[in-house]
């Protein structure tokens, strides 16, 4: 978890599966935006549409959405849900930044 | 979602109900005579079973049968590993990897990372897309979803649970998808788990499949409980998971392939023939059942002497005692089945029940019955077969082992030991009673201080078999019957009145004898309502305490999760 942070630009691979526009994915989307904005230019952040792109979502074993995947060169965090639960979702990122 | 909404799905069916319904078949074998033709199409069925009752086995084949027959279908495991499911299939001689390369099923493996932390609201809608996915890609229009009870767990509460399984049901209802969907339930006879009534009312077909001891035997029985539009069988059958999979066996239509009860043969006693009617059939089954002690195997092996005399080849399986005991037990009731063993007419082979599992039995036995040829094959203790290793596999070996030996012309005596406690009339303990064609029924009772055994015979298929119950004695020169009790100096009435006295009393002994062991029945079915009612709400309260103790455990965990998160973070 302590690895070196010299390279400051991508700490992580940031991936939210949404399904459409449904409520949940709207929020989650929405919510991480936000949250991300205190870790700027720290994370790449991609959302894919399960819809459009089911291959992904089932490779990556994703059944509930929204769900976030936060991948590191070493470690793999998954978080479920709207993110309106906005201390786990910082909480996270910050376990990621350390 | 609002147009096919539970309420509108209802008036649809009960419209559809006055035309025929559409149905598909599920391809197992004896389960669509049940449901008179298949599941319904495009709509969902509902398959709850106890652990171990073999869900995940019928809704499989169900795919399985389908694919082969060019239907192809997806299996949402959110239990099983598909590994797991391809290993356990093989092992039926079922090749899923053949039909998945095919495109004809998708085995897909619906697990939820234990390790994934709960950030607010979400939904299953990603698996049912990626499912949108998968059926489209191959074309499928069946689908199972095994264990459902699994991934509802994830919304911890009976309105959310509710909500996804109506958004599920819709996705279903709205692509036209046969739906095969299994879950767990708590006990025996009681229905799905409280919080999931509502599956039983959504889906259109409802069938459970139960596990259950009866006379210390365990049997597997499938029943129809609800089909919306269409008229099914509703009684219960019993069911047995064999090499090719799942098989119902409605007994009676097992029967008919038979071949034809042959000709009577001699038991090896001039009265206990006449009590049978003339003797025993060939081809027939013919199950001697009583306590310890009262001539069971002496019975049999008078019976395979007779044959053996006869020049007829016998095989005789025990589970008692090795073949040296068994020859020399039955010296001094005076039957020496020596000679025979010798000249190769009787083979005895004993096994230990213990020793090894149902299916090893079972190919011994098969080697050994095909290595002799026997007429007649004795099987004794039939009820040793349940200390078989495995323990769902007495009930299945039964029914094959007399099958097996139906099929091919062969005469299949059974021996039941009775326990102490059992009474007369449990003779259909071994669940097999509706394939036996003969019951004979020994029995060892005390009066005057006297123990004495006496024989009946339950019922003889095909037979005029008497109805009377005789003394049995067990002498130094085999088995003897006296004739019924017919008092001392009788001269003076007159031989006929004396027998019709005697019959009278024989009579009333008879009926007394009934009358007794129906209200020890009684007594004894009254007994295990009372131990079965206080076990199952020891197990209800037991079951309670656990999941207690895992949401407890559940809380604590995402407590210390969330805790540790913030101190991090912090």
């Amino acid at each position: 978890m302590t690895e070196p942070m010299e390279d400051e630009k991508t700490l992580a691979h940031l991936q939210l599966f949404v399904v459409g526009d449904e409520p949940h994915s709207k929020r989650a989307r929405e919510n991480i935006v936000e949250v991300l904005g205190q870790f700027e230019g720290h994370y790449e952040f991609e959302v894919i549409d399960v819809l459009k792109n089911y291959r992904t979502a089932l490779d990556a074993g994703i059944l509930i959405a929204p769900t976030l995947l936060i991948t590191t060169s070493n470690s793999r965090i998954t978080i479920a849900g709207d993110m309106e639960d906005r201390k786990r979702l910082v909480g996270a990122l910050k376990l990621i930044a350390e | 979602m609002d147009t096919s909404s539970p309420g509108a799905g209802e008036i649809e069916t009960a419209g559809a109900s006055r035309r025929a319904i559409e149905k598909i078949p599920t391809h197992i074998e004896g389960v669509d005579d049940v449901l008179r033709g298949g599941i319904p199409k495009g709509r969902m069925t509902l398959l709850v079973g106890g652990p171990g009752t073999g869900k995940t086995l019928v809704a499989l084949e169900f795919l399985y049968r389908s694919a082969l027959a060019g239907g192809s279908g997806v299996l949402v495991a959110f239990e099983e590993r598909a590994d797991a499911l391809r290993r356990n299939a093989w092992s039926l001689g079922w090749d899923l990897e053949q039909l998945e390369k095919e495109g004809k099923l998708f085995l897909l493996e619906a697990h939820v990372d234990p390790e994934t932390i709960i950030a607010g609201q979400f939904t299953l809608k990603a698996l049912l897309a990626i499912i949108e996915g998968i059926t489209r890609e191959i074309g499928a229009e069946r689908i199972v979803f095994d264990a459902i009870d699994v991934p509802l767990r994830l919304f911890g509460g009976e309105e959310r649970e509710r909500a996804e399984l109506y958004a599920l049901h819709d996705w279903l209802v709205d692509h036209g998808m046969t739906s095969i969907v299994t879950a767990k339930t708590g006990e025996p006879g009681v229905s799905a788990p409280p919080r999931y009534e509502f599956l039983d009312y959504m889906a259109n077909t409802v069938i459970w499949l139960d596990q259950r001891v009866t006379g210390q035997v365990s049997t597997r029985r499938l029943r129809v409980v609800k089909y919306r539009g269409s008229d099914f069988d509703r009684n219960e059958y019993p069911y047995i998971i064999r090499e090719q999979g799942v098989r119902l066996t409605p007994l009676t239509s097992i029967q008919l392939r038979h071949q034809p009860m042959g000709e009577m043969v001699s038991v090896g006693h001039p009265q206990l023939d006449a009590m049978l009617g003339g003797g025993l059939s060939r081809v027939s089954s013919v199950l001697i059942t009583g306590t310890s002690g009262t001539g069971k195997t002496l019975l049999a092996s008078t019976f395979a002497r007779a044959a053996c005399e006869r020049g007829e080849r016998v095989l005789y399986i025990t589970f008692e005692e090795s073949q040296e005991a068994m020859i020399g037990a039955l010296r001094s009731p005076g039957v020496d089945l020596r000679p025979y063993v010798e000249n190769g007419t009787l083979q005895i082979i004993s096994a230990l029940p213990e020793a090894m599992g149902a299916e090893e039995h079972l190919i011994r036995a098969v080697d050994a019955i095909t290595a002799l040829d026997p007429a007649h094959v004795i099987m004794d203790a039939a009820s040793s077969t349940e200390r078989f290793r495995g323990e769902y596999a007495s009930f299945d070996f039964l029914v094959r082992f007399i099958n097996i030996c139906k099929d091919q012309g062969r005469t299949c005596i059974l021996t039941n030991q009775l326990s102490g406690l059992e009474q007369a009339q449990q003779v259909s303990g071994l669940g097999i009673s509706s394939i036996i064609d003969t019951v004979i029924l020994l029995r060892l009772s005390e009066s005057n201080g006297e123990l004495n055994r006496s024989i009946l015979v339950l019922k003889s298929r095909g037979a005029a078999h008497s109805n009377q119950l005789r003394e049995f004695r067990i002498t130094s020169h085999g088995i003897e019957l006296p004739e019924a009790y017919v008092g001392a100096g009788g001269s003076v009435t007159g031989v006929a009145r004396q027998q019709q006295e005697a019959r009278d009393a024989a009579e009333k002994r008879r009926m007394e004898q009934m009358m007794r062991a129906k209200q020890a029945e009684i007594t004894q079915v009254r007994a295990a309502l009372e131990a079965h009612t206080a076990e199952f709400m020891a197990r209800l309260e037991q079951a309670q305490a656990e999941f207690e103790a895992m949401r407890f455990e559940f809380d604590e965990r995402e407590r210390a999760r969330e805790e540790r998160l913030q101190m991090r973070g912090a």
